[in-house]
């Protein structure tokens, strides 16, 4: 399996990933140890990109990435998300980007995933009713503490990120990624992926500032729930 | 896409995910399974390569716009 650089700040991922999402929910029964398998197969072909989100199950997609995952931390570049708010019994509970929730999501994600650190850590969903200055400082607070290391925004227009990380004045937002949903109707891969050269004025302490950007392509629509 | 696929000897799903690797080296895509069976016939279409003859061809059979249906029940908060 070979390699790509997911932007420019030196993200290195296997060229295909591995969306889990559907072992625990959207697609019919769960089948945990087959689940399991499939994780472990993937890291022996070379899929060692794995993405999950805190809202898929809700919760247990997490817990059985962590354990699919436990002792072999140091193959896998693993990604998950925040900000679908959901309740214990699946419920939709809106959107959240703000500091306190950034950091509680975050906290929730480590102890379900039973790692340490999230390679690339990404919002969900953009939250309408937090400033953006808000919620990437946050996330560059998780940077800061070592908790993450990529951060990055799904879902987003290439207008929404581009205010997004030209806005920013809060904490230097050492690595940020951007990652754009794109469908064979919204076109909005592309836009994303040209802005991706273009210098950002977010590090405002000096640290080193740049982003990575990444495109979830789907181009299955029907097959494609939250 | 499944006539095209089939002279690659490739599925039409291996096909869909070759032409997503071929749109640039900064897209990486994630497809989803749960099943050993479809991760590995995943893992093999980053060997399938396609000519500029076939991405046209796909193109024509899927152009821009050509899905039908929507994406997901909450496409509201999709696109901000």
């Amino acid at each position: 399996m070979k390699t790509r650089m997911l932007g420019s700040v030196g993200l290195v991922v296997s060229e295909l990933g591995l969306g889990c999402m559907g072992m625990s929910e959207f697609y019919g029964p769960r089948d945990d140890s087959e689940a399991i398998a499939t994780i472990r197969r993937a890291l022996e072909l070379g899929v060692t990109f794995l993405d999950t989100a805190d809202a898929y199950g809700p919760f247990t997609n997490e817990r059985l990435v962590g354990r699919a995952i436990e002792g072999r931390r140091d193959q896998v570049v693993l990604a998950t998300k925040f900000g679908n708010v959901r309740g214990s019994n699946g419920e939709r509970l809106g959107i959240r980007g703000d500091r306190d929730y950034v950091h509680q999501a975050c906290d929730a994600s480590l102890e379900r995933l039973g790692v340490d650190s999230i390679d690339l850590y990404y919002q969900h969903r953009v939250d309408r009713n937090t400033p953006i200055e808000e919620t990437v400082g946050a996330m560059a607070e998780l940077v800061s503490a070592g908790k993450v290391s990529y951060l990055g925004f799904s879902e987003a227009s290439p207008e929404t990120i581009r205010a997004r990380m030209w806005s920013t004045r809060s904490p230097p937002c050492r690595r940020s990624i951007r990652s754009g949903h794109a469908t064979r109707r919204t076109r909005s891969c592309r836009p994303c992926a040209s802005w991706g050269s273009a210098s950002s004025p977010t590090a405002r302490s000096g640290a080193a500032s740049s982003r990575v950007r990444s495109a979830h392509l789907t181009i299955s629509q029907r097959r494609f729930p939250p | 896409m499944r006539a095209i696929a089939d002279e690659k000897d490739a599925t039409a799903s291996q096909l869909a995910l070759a032409w997503v690797l071929s749109r640039g080296d900064d897209v990486v895509p994630i497809p989803g399974t749960k099943r050993r069976r479809y991760l590995e016939e995943n893992v093999a279409a980053a060997e399938v390569e396609l000519t500029r003859a076939e991405i046209e061809d796909i193109e024509s059979v899927f152009p821009m716009g050509a899905t039908a249906g929507e994406r997901y029940a909450d496409m509201s908060s999709v696109g901000l």
